[in-house]
């Protein structure tokens, strides 16, 4: 059979009857009362036992045979909350500097679980032959229905508690100590509790804590409100500093300029009083350089950027002038290197010049005393040749006077003939000498170009490998003319094509031996059967073409096939089967 | 011819005469054995590789995955596992590899994982770590981790996708353990199974490391074709063993014809210079015909030396541009060593003053959804067959 469920009717109350409505039945009925609950079992108004958790079955055909037999009972049963709940009573008390405090204490309290049947001495004025306010007449199942509601309680408690336990504790405090108490927190609690135990400890109550909560009492509030006020000077006060600072600012960049109508000395004899008349008679006006001064910050500011980028900028072109002049300090040194070779070189050619020079003078010298030796020889033999002549001369004079004599021609005339003769014979001869001196003298000039061409030829060799200009060569050697510079360039400029050329030939070279490498990689890669083997780590299809010379040609694309093929290689088509 | 091709089509084995005649002979086309187009890797004069049905090169593209020996797999149950690894080339030839993304995943969509490096040198090994982060119920969990590969030549660029599983075996937690073990499973290069049980957390707190494990590593040429990594648009892939039918063009004109692309530098090129055999570097002599039939010197003087070359990248149908006077694909001028995907339809006119001069159009032809042979016809046509 279902069990009903017997519950309170309100969660505030604490306790309260079935109502006989529901105990009255013909037949048999179940109820069940749970955990929470206690239930009392009243006999004929006499307290059976209180129960928790329990069944109860009433009515039933065999109970209604006994009641009609022996006389039927009265039975009713009492519900009781036995979960803890919250007692909330006002407090209102002066504390011990004469503030009116207000608050509320919050009481833990609970049913005595072990004492449920005391509850019936909080049940005051419970009559269960009477009826409920709110029951209509007639009706039977409201008689006896009482009930207890927290509220009862709380009415019960407040008067001991009010001034025995709150005001007697907040009397000892000061208001503004009163808030976040820990030890007047637990003084209040030991009094409620003892207080408490006191009163209801008999009728089955039991209190578990109690907790004062203060609304904010006068003193707070106006330590509230000074607090309050002081925040807000000091935010002020921070206000006003933050101002100061700003205004100091802009004090320090303020400028402010007069500008006067009247004499300056005027102005600067002038009272407070005289001044405030002239500005108020337009006399002395103020202007606000703040503009002009902020423009001169930045002007001041642009200037210093600027002075740094020139010092900057000075400082970097210092390290470029120094790096330059380091660099023109090199190359002058180098220049000067050369310059003392050249000059170096310069005098080793003077030198050789003049030493080949010297030789040749001297050659020349020796030459020419070995020419006039010759020629005094010569002179010697020409006088002893004319002086044999002469006598020849002589005795042919004398000859020819006696044969003229003999044939009749006259002295004189013979004379002028032999003298005409001697004097072409001294004509030849100083031809003949002349000749031979300007044989020797063309002989000797020719030594001497020849020497020089060397020396110049020399010189441009040199001209050459120092890459010295034309004209530069003309200042160190004036005797060097332009078209030995310009041969000695040209041939310069014929090295270079020629080491040009040879890159060139280098260049094909190397690539010929590219080439090269090329085809023996091929020939490699042609030759490597066994290389397929290696490469793909596999084994490889043996192909002994070399085994077999013999050849056949493809009958489609006439192309010569190994003899083992049985495709052709160029075509596939089958050669044998 | 195409037939013989066909009939001709079961998968090269990696062992196969083909490479070994291919390094044989620099200027074969044909394998003397088996009779198969050579059909050359991109960079075969460094590798000496040939290509296989899927257009990896097997000497080039060698990548290897491994389990480190530093992985520590110990993780409570909810919790995630990460997993550190080593991506190796074990290519014996001088071919780096550029691994260019790595995902992974349990289940559903990939997750990139972070990757701090690209190239993988022949021999290196660089570090990878992906997360396992939905290990929250006990049973076998599955990491499938896959990463992009691509080799390159010049300006060449072949990309792979390659894959390989981590089976994570996750007990149920028991009442005296907090620490779930992880085992891990994973088949290694040989395909045999190893079984790691990782041992519990010991009282000293030690964790012991798993062995280094080589992983076995799969092609993921459906992951390909579905990314966009490879073959065209629509799914349709042009397979390097696709021959090539050269319509309109005289027979003293050409190389061969009706063969696929079987060059030592995997091209087909095209140009006024003469054929690879008689001292040239071309495929298809691009030469104009004036009205008397005869060779037009003028007009042909119009087209460079070599003008463009047609490759398959990617199984893709690739042109690159090898004029500098260009060259229009589908009307859009292209300048020098620019590439143009060439699709079912494109339209080739080498002279970009004069498109009208010559034309070359591309079409596909389809078995099923695959691409069995691609006709380049001239326009106009050659008249009166041999030049």
């Amino acid at each position: 059979m279902e069990s009903l469920p017997l519950n309170l009717s309100d969660p505030n109350m604490l306790a309260e009857f079935v109502p006989q409505s529901l105990l009255k039945t013909f037949f048999e009925k179940r109820f069940a009362s749970p955990e929470d609950l206690g239930a009392i079992l009243f006999r004929d108004g006499a307290v059976i036992d209180a129960f928790t958790g329990t069944q109860f079955t009433i009515g039933g055909l065999w109970e209604n045979m006994k009641g009609v037999i022996g006389g039927s009972h009265h039975y009713a049963i009492m519900l009781a909350d036995l979960k803890p709940f919250d007692a909330v009573i006002p407090v209102r008390a002066i504390s011990l500097d004469n503030v009116e405090v207000v608050g509320e204490a919050t009481l833990r309290l609970q049913l005595n679980p072990e004492k449920i049947t005391n509850i019936l001495g909080l049940m005051r004025g419970v009559s269960r032959q009477e009826r409920d306010a709110d029951s209509k007449r007639g009706d039977e199942g409201a008689i006896g229905r009482k009930a207890l509601l927290v509220s009862d309680v709380i009415a019960m408690l407040e008067p001991h508690l009010r001034e025995r336990v709150f005001g007697e504790v907040i009397r000892r405090h000061r208001a503004e100590e009163l808030r976040g108490s820990y030890g007047m927190q637990d003084l209040v609690q030991a009094d409620a509790m003892k207080e408490v135990e006191r009163l209801l400890d008999d009728v089955g109550v039991l209190i578990h804590a109690t907790t004062v909560n203060f609304a904010m009492n006068e003193a707070e509030r106006q330590a509230f409100e000074k607090a309050k006020i002081e925040r807000d000077e000091a935010m002020k006060d921070f206000a006003l500093k933050i101002l100061k600072d700003q205004i100091a600012r802009e004090a320090d960049s303020t400028t402010f300029t007069i500008q006067s109508n009247v004499d300056i000395a005027k102005v600067e004899r002038a009272a407070s009083d005289e001044l405030r008349t002239m500005v108020l008679d337009s006399e002395v006006a103020f202007v606000d350089a703040r503009e002009m001064h902020q423009r001169r910050q930045e002007f001041e500011a642009l200037d210093h950027e600027a002075k740094l980028l020139l010092a900057e900028h000075e400082a970097k072109t210092k390290l470029t002038l120094a790096e330059l002049q380091d660099a023109v300090t090199k190359s002058l040194a180098e220049h000067e290197l050369v310059k003392v070779g050249q000059q170096r070189r310069s005098w080793d050619m003077q030198f050789d010049r003049e030493q080949t020079s010297v030789q040749k003078k001297w050659q020349r010298e020796e030459e020419e005393k070995a020419e006039d030796h010759r020629r005094k020889i010569a002179g010697a033999q020409g006088k002893f040749a004319r002086g044999e002549g002469l006598e020849d001369a002589e005795f042919g004079l004398k000859k020819t006077k006696l044969d003229t004599q003999a044939s009749g021609i006259s002295a004189d005339e013979q004379v002028r003939q032999t003298r005409e003769w001697n004097k072409v014979a001294v004509d030849n001869l100083n031809a003949t000498n002349a000749a031979e001196i300007a044989k020797a003298r063309g002989m000797t000039e020719v030594e001497v170009l020849k020497m020089q061409a060397e020396s110049k030829a020399e010189i441009d060799k040199m001209l050459a490998a120092g890459s010295m200009s034309a004209e530069q060569l003309a200042i160190y050697m004036p005797g060097i003319s332009q078209s030995a510079a310009d041969v000695a360039i040209a041939k310069a400029q014929a090295e270079g094509q020629n080491a040009q050329q040879m890159l060139d030939m280098m260049q094909r070279m190397t690539a010929e031996s590219r080439e090269h490498e090329h085809l023996m990689v091929e020939t490699g890669m042609k030759g490597g059967t066994g290389m397929a083997a290696g490469l793909g780590g596999r084994r490889g299809f043996p192909l002994d073409m070399d085994g077999d010379d013999s050849t056949v040609e493809c009958p489609k694309c006439k192309r010569t096939n190994p003899a083992k093929a049985v495709h052709c290689f160029q075509c596939g088509t089958q050669l044998r089967n | 011819m195409i037939s013989q091709i066909d009939q001709r089509a079961p998968a090269r084995q990696e062992d196969s005469c083909c490479r070994a005649y291919a390094l044989e002979n620099a200027e074969a086309t044909f394998c003397i054995m088996c009779g198969k187009p050579l059909l050359r890797c991109m960079a075969f004069s460094e590798c000496g590789g040939i290509v296989d049905d899927k257009g990896l090169c097997p000497v080039c593209v060698q990548p290897r995955l491994y389990l480190n020996e530093r992985a520590t797999i110990t993780a409570p149950l909810g919790g995630s596992v990460a997993v550190p690894l080593e991506l190796a080339n074990v290519s014996q030839v001088d071919r780096p590899l550029f691994v260019k993304r790595l995902w992974s995943r349990e289940r559903g969509d990939w997750r990139p994982e972070r990757l701090g490096w690209e190239r993988l040198n022949p021999g290196d090994r660089q570090s990878a770590t992906v997360t396992a982060c939905e290990i929250e119920k006990p049973g076998t969990h599955a990491i499938e981790i896959m990463w992009e590969v691509a080799t390159q030549w010049k300006a060449r660029e072949e990309h792979f996708a390659f894959s390989s599983t981590l089976i994570l075996t996750v007990p149920a937690a028991s009442a005296e353990q907090n620490i779930t073990n992880i085992h891990i499973t994973a088949e290694n290069q040989q395909g045999n199974v190893n079984q790691i049980t990782v041992p519990e957390r010991r009282s000293t707190g030690v964790v012991e490391q798993v062995p280094r494990l080589d992983m076995q590593v799969e092609r993921q040429d459906a992951y390909e074709r579905r990314s966009g990594l490879r073959g065209m648009e629509g799914g349709a892939m042009v397979g390097r063993n696709v021959p090539i039918l050269l319509k309109g063009f005289a027979e003293d004109h050409l190389l061969a014809n009706e063969r696929p692309i079987v060059s030592s530098d995997a091209t087909l090129r095209f140009g006024r210079m003469t054929l690879r055999g008689g001292g040239g570097n071309i495929d298809v002599q691009l030469v104009a015909q004036g009205e008397n039939g005869a060779m037009d010197a003028a007009a042909t003087a119009y087209f460079s030396r070599q003008h463009f070359e047609i490759f398959i990248e990617n199984e893709r149908l690739m042109l690159r541009v090898l004029s500098e006077n260009g060259a229009r694909v589908d009307g859009t001028a292209y300048g020098l060593d620019k590439l143009a995907p060439l699709a079912d339809g494109s339209t080739i006119a080498p002279i970009v003053k004069a498109p009208e001069l010559l034309t070359i159009s591309v079409r596909f032809r389809y078995e099923g959804s695959n691409i069995s042979a691609i006709e380049l016809s001239r326009e106009p046509a050659w008249q009166g067959g041999a030049a």
